[in-house]
C-alpha cells in the first residue's frame, strides 16, 4: 500500500533526510559509521539524532563491544512511515513515480 | 557546508538524489570475503545435518551452530557498522524464504535418514545445505544492492 504523502519538516533537513534514508535501508546502523557516511562532525550528527529521536523517529541504544561503547541508531515503527510518507510527497513534488 | 546546513531549501529532485546517494553509502560497504560465504554455508550446514546426526551429535551441534551464527553477526557489524535482517528488505526477503524452504526439506531428508535410512543422509543434507546457503547468501546481497538501488522510499 502506498502511504499517504506528508511533507516533514523534521525529516526534510538535509543531514536529517540522508540519516532517515540510511536508517530505512538497514535494521541499525552505528553512530559513526552515518555520521562519516553522511559526511559531518560528531557535534551535528548528535545534533540531529536528538531531533529525530524527539520527535521519535530514531532509537537510540549504546551496545559495549572490545571494551569500547558503540551507540547504534534505527528507525521506529513512527520514523519509517514517517520516512515513507515524506519521500512519496517528495516524488508527487518532483513529478516522479 | 550543504551536509551541515539546518534549513528545508532542498528542493524535490535534490532530496531525492540524497536519499540515494546516502543509500548507495551503505550499498558500497556491503564488501565481504568468499570466507564469509564459506563460513555462512557451514553453518547452515550443520543446523540441517545435525538433525540427521546420530547419537550426542544432533545436540552438540546445534549450539556450535548457533554459536558460529552469533559470530558471523558480530562479525558483520563490527566490520561495516549496519545489520539488516534477511528477512526485512521488500524483494530480497524472498531469497531468504527460498532459501529457508530448501533448509527445512533438507531437514525433512536429514530426519528421514535418520529414522527410515540409509544413515548418511544427512551428509547428503549438510554438503547441499552447504552450497545453497554460500550461494542464497550472494543471489540476497545482488537482489538487496538492486532494491537499494531502485527503491526510495
Amino acid at each position: 500500500m502506498n502511504p499517504t504523502p506528508i511533507f516533514d519538516p523534521v525529516i526534510h533537513a538535509p543531514g536529517r533526510l540522508q540519516i532517515c534514508a540510511i536508517l530505512s535501508s538497514v535494521d541499525d546502523a552505528e553512530f559513526a559509521m552515518v555520521r562519516d557516511a553522511i559526511a559531518v562532525s560528531d557535534s551535528v550528527m548528535s545534533k540531529h539524532v536528538k531531533q529525530l529521536e524527539e520527535a521519535g523517529y530514531v532509537a537510540v541504544s549504546k551496545l559495549a563491544a572490545a571494551g569500547r561503547q558503540r551507540t547504534w541508531l534505527s528507525l521506529t515503527a513512527a520514523g519509517r512511515a514517517a520516512f515513507k510518507a515524506h519521500v512519496a510527497e517528495l516524488t508527487r513534488l518532483a513529478g516522479v513515480g | 557546508m550543504t551536509h551541515e546546513r539546518d534549513t528545508h531549501d532542498l528542493n524535490p529532485q535534490d532530496a531525492l538524489a540524497s536519499i540515494q546517494a546516502a543509500r548507495s553509502r551503505v550499498v558500497q560497504s556491503a564488501d565481504y570475503p568468499v570466507g564469509y560465504d564459506i563460513a555462512y554455508g557451514g553453518v547452515c550446514a550443520l543446523l540441517v545435518a545435525g538433525q540427521g546426526m546420530p547419537g550426542p551429535w544432533s545436540f552438540i551441534v546445534l549450539p556450535i551452530a548457533l554459536g558460529g551464527l552469533a559470530l558471523m553477526i558480530t562479525w558483520w557489524r563490527k566490520r561495516v557498522g549496519w545489520w539488516v535482517n534477511g528477512y526485512s528488505p521488500r524483494r530480497a526477503r524472498w531469497v531468504a524464504f527460498g532459501l529457508a524452504a530448501v533448509f527445512l526439506a533438507l531437514i525433512g531428508l536429514s530426519l528421514y535418514g535418520k529414522y527410515v535410512g540409509p544413515w548418511w543422509l544427512f551428509i547428503v543434507s549438510g554438503a547441499i545445505g552447504w552450497i545453497a546457503a554460500a550461494f542464497a547468501g550472494r543471489l540476497w546481497m545482488r537482489v538487496w544492492r538492486k532494491e537499494m538501488s531502485e527503491e526510495i522510499g
